[in-house]
């Protein structure tokens, strides 16, 4: 979809949708929402429903940098400790790797 | 852009061209090595143990080690690492393996087979086994006094290599062929690689053989087990194969064996294992145990059937596995304590051998290594102090050992005990008195206390080493029909054993047990063919005929490695099981095919086995057929798979072997050459730097097309 054949409004209601969407444990729509408005938000000249699409842009990028952080963190801890947990974390596995414990 | 018409067929013909181009690119520069028996990975319920090599392969500077020198250069001053040192045996031990690996240098090793009639093995001796062999599944395995071997180390050789992790992969190149290119490459380009100079391009090898499981038994047993995937996958099995078992006469559930405690039990071990995987024809002095009994079956099944009948009844096992801490042995006597062996009573099988149990036997005869009895003084017969506190056992015991010396006085073979203070050495009887100490049993073997057997459970414990050298001018048929140092003597032994057994089982005097010999021709034909080819008359004539055809392509002897559970048994257990048959079995002459001589199934006391025959030659046409016959025989196989993996408890209980082996997809090894790091470093450099600058030159051409290409004059 181009943007720039999209009214103001309509824009603004794209972008609530995207943001509460993320909601649903999905960070990955958040950060289509930074990237699709981020021109809107922050370059554009002022027009009506800016600030609101700032906001929830905003919103959606400390939401995103969240899960990102979350997801990092759990991802070390678990290939760090996969091993040691034995039992538990083989069951947590989609695929075990070959040849190491 | 359109491509011209005339184009695409050309296009279509370059694919498989191209294609087999690249395949010839990939030939000029590996050499494959054609055979190699890896040292793959084996677990147990708290280790792995073994090899692997990384996921895409470890890659080293070839480095031929001939002398002690090479390897010390290696450890000391080799520059150009990782290296690939390709060894010849004498210098394969466990303080240079322990050297290499801890210097870092190397990323794999190589072991030079040598040609079978010179293996060079060390003169130390070489065994890689534990100096306490299988350790803690004995029954000694919380004895204050006998614990450890703390009164007899049995292997003081044992080194422990076989039982080390090694995150590298070690191969034993079996084919002289390989070894000879690898020399010959190490010689044309790797011999200036010295302190002074670092010539490249340098000879490489790569092997790939990476293990899929890890850890332990536990952990890769959960794995496989995993149902979350949506295809499983195994990542190893447990070890394990079948036992051979048979009596001389029937065992029927129409006359148990409930109360009385009349039955014999002569047994030997089959398996054996080295560190490198399924290699033939090792394990010779360990194989003398159970050739001496199969040659004293046979001497006793030609016993007539009116005497077999008076006598007691005598069961033969042929264990399989118990290298790994008793598999074989463990899992019968677990069958029988729970009433199922050999199988649980089934009222509509009419026909169906008796329960066994450990409380039925009342003398226990098992035949250890007894190849070298005439380097230590004669046979030993070890027994067990412990269960021997009981008079009852004590007794019995003793009723075994004097039969022993009877039977020795006649065939002049000294027999010995060995000092009261020592316990039994390992063995299968061990696992039948951890279960009932009640099992009175000696054990026979040619070592008083530390094993005769300088080359005890590795690839040089060879034939050569048991006196079993062949005239090298003779024919294959002279050769098979020949006696050998060791074929005379284990004769004698198999004699001493068969008189042992008829004397016990008959009750009859020293002097009629005279007259029973082991056959000296079966004992160099079990000697030839188990130790130098399996492909030889014997195995031909008791096999199938599809199991002979089998054996046509093997050129040495059979591997005696338990390997994993397959639906058939391992070809050994099969041939000995076929050899047991053939030997207390009758023939039946009325069923002359194969479909006829099948197991009917209302009998699960016997088994029918069509053999192949000895080849019959028809002058007039000059064609070959087989004298094919059937025979019957109660000779049975029954599970050789540890207990343990029965249940999640027994499996975490540390009273089963636990040992399962890893399984691997990929296993190849390549050589190459190998041009310098800074070589490769400007290889890929010059090629990075000519896509950057095409990219940036076509940027511009592209900028400045219409300047360097004028239009042509619209067509359209």
């Amino acid at each position: 979809m181009n943007l720039n054949r999209v009214k103001d409004e309509d824009k603004l209601e794209l972008c609530r949708k995207y943001y509460y969407g993320g909601f649903f444990a999905l960070p990955f729509l958040w950060l289509v929402n930074v990237v699709w408005f981020f021109k809107q938000a922050f370059i554009r000249p002022a027009f009506e429903q800016q600030q609101e699409i700032k906001s929830y842009i905003i919103k959606s990028l400390v939401g995103c940098i969240l899960w990102t952080a979350v997801l990092v963190t759990w991802m070390t801890i678990f290939q760090m400790y996969r091993a040691d947990w034995g039992e538990i974390a083989d069951n947590m596995s989609f695929i075990i790797p070959k040849g190491i414990a | 852009m359109a491509v011209p018409r005339s184009v695409l067929p050309l296009l279509f013909l370059c694919f498989p061209l191209c294609w087999a181009q690249f395949r010839s690119v990939h030939d000029m520069i590996y050499v494959n090595i054609t055979a190699q028996a890896p040292c793959v990975r084996l677990m147990n319920a708290t280790h792995q143990i073994g090899c692997t090599s990384a996921v895409s392969g470890n890659v080293g500077v070839l480095h031929y080690c001939a002398e002690q020198s090479d390897v010390d250069w290696l450890i000391q001053s080799a520059k150009n690492k990782p290296y690939m040192p390709l060894m010849v045996p004498r210098l394969f031990t466990y303080e240079n393996v322990q050297g290499l690996r801890a210097s870092g240098k190397i990323s794999g090793i190589l072991v030079a087979y040598g040609n079978r009639s010179d293996p060079q093995p060390p003169q130390a001796g070489f065994s890689p086994v534990h100096k306490c062999p299988n350790d803690g599944y004995g029954m000694y395995s919380d004895h204050p006094e006998y614990a450890h071997c703390k009164n007899t180390t049995w292997n003081p050789l044992g080194s422990g290599l076989s039982y080390l992790d090694y995150d590298f992969p070690m191969s034993l190149l079996v084919n002289q062929s390989d070894i000879d290119y690898l020399i010959d490459c190490h010689n044309r380009f790797n011999k200036y690689d010295n302190d002074s100079n670092q010539a490249y391009p340098l000879c490489a090898v790569q092997i790939k053989d990476r293990m899929d499981g890890a850890k332990d038994s536990i952990t890769c047993i959960r794995r496989s087990n995993l149902n979350i995937n949506l295809n499983p996958f195994v990542y190893c099995d447990a070890l394990g194969d079948k036992n051979v078992w048979g009596t001389l006469r029937p065992l029927n559930k129409s006359t148990p064996l409930n109360d009385s405690k009349e039955l014999i039990v002569a047994s030997a071990k089959i398996d054996t294992w080295s560190l490198f995987h399924n290699v033939g024809g090792v394990g010779a002095n360990d194989a003398t145990g159970f050739i001496a009994l199969l040659a004293a079956a046979e001497a006793l099944g030609k016993l007539d059937q009116v005497e077999k009948n008076a006598m007691k009844d005598l069961m033969f096992v042929f264990f399989q596995g118990e290298t790994f801490d008793y598999i074989g042995s463990s899992r019968m006597v677990y069958d029988m304590r729970r009433g199922e062996f050999p199988a649980k009573l089934n009222d509509k099988v009419p026909w169906q051998p008796s329960l066994v149990n450990t409380t039925n036997i009342q003398y226990f005869l098992e035949v250890s290594q007894v190849g070298l009895w005439e380097q230590s003084g004669g046979l030993w017969a070890h027994s067990d102090p412990v269960s021997q506190k009981t008079s009852a056992v004590r007794d019995n015991v003793n009723a075994i050992f004097s039969a022993i010396e009877n039977a020795t006085d006649s065939t002049n073979i000294s027999i010995g005990k060995p000092p009261s203070f020592q316990a039994l050495p390992p063995a299968s009887l061990q696992r039948f008195l951890r279960e009932d100490l009640g099992v009175p049993g000696i054990v026979l073997s040619d070592h008083m206390a530390a094993y005769s057997n300088n080359y005890f459970m590795s690839r040089l414990d060879l034939p050569a080493e048991i006196g079993m050298d062949i005239p090298a001018n003779l024919k294959p048929d002279e050769a098979y029909d020949y006696t050998t140092k060791q074929g005379e003597s284990l004769t004698k032994v198999a004699t001493v054993i068969a008189r042992t057994l008829y004397q016990l089982a008959s009750n009859k005097s020293p002097s009629e047990a005279a007259k029973i010999t082991a056959s000296s021709s079966t004992i160099n034909h079990l000697l030839y063919c188990f130790l130098q080819h399996a492909n030889c008359p014997l195995f031909a004539e008791v096999l199938s005929s599809k199991s002979v055809a089998a054996l046509k392509s093997l050129p040495g002897p059979l591997p005696r490695y338990v390997s994993v559970p397959q639906n058939a048994a391992n070809q050994i257990s099969q041939v000995v099981a076929n050899l047991l048959t053939f030997y207390l079995g009758e023939r039946l002459p009325n069923l002359n095919t194969p479909t006829e001589c099948k197991t009917p199934r209302y009998d699960h006391i016997n088994s029918y086995i069509f053999m192949n025959g000895r080849p019959v030659v028809n002058t007039t046409d000059n064609t070959t057929s087989y004298a094919s016959f059937c025979m019957r025989a109660s000779v049975q196989f029954s599970t050789a798979v540890s207990p343990a993996f029965l249940s999640n408890e027994m499996l975490h209980s540390n009273e089963y072997s636990t040992w399962t082996e890893s399984r691997w997809t990929v296993l190849n090894a390549k050589i190459f050459l190998v041009s310098s790091e800074a070589e490769q470093t400007i290889t890929l450099s010059v090629g990075v730097v000519v896509i950057l600058v095409s990219l940036v030159l076509m940027y511009f051409v592209n900028t400045k097309s219409d300047v360097l290409f004028t239009a042509p004059e619209a067509e359209y």
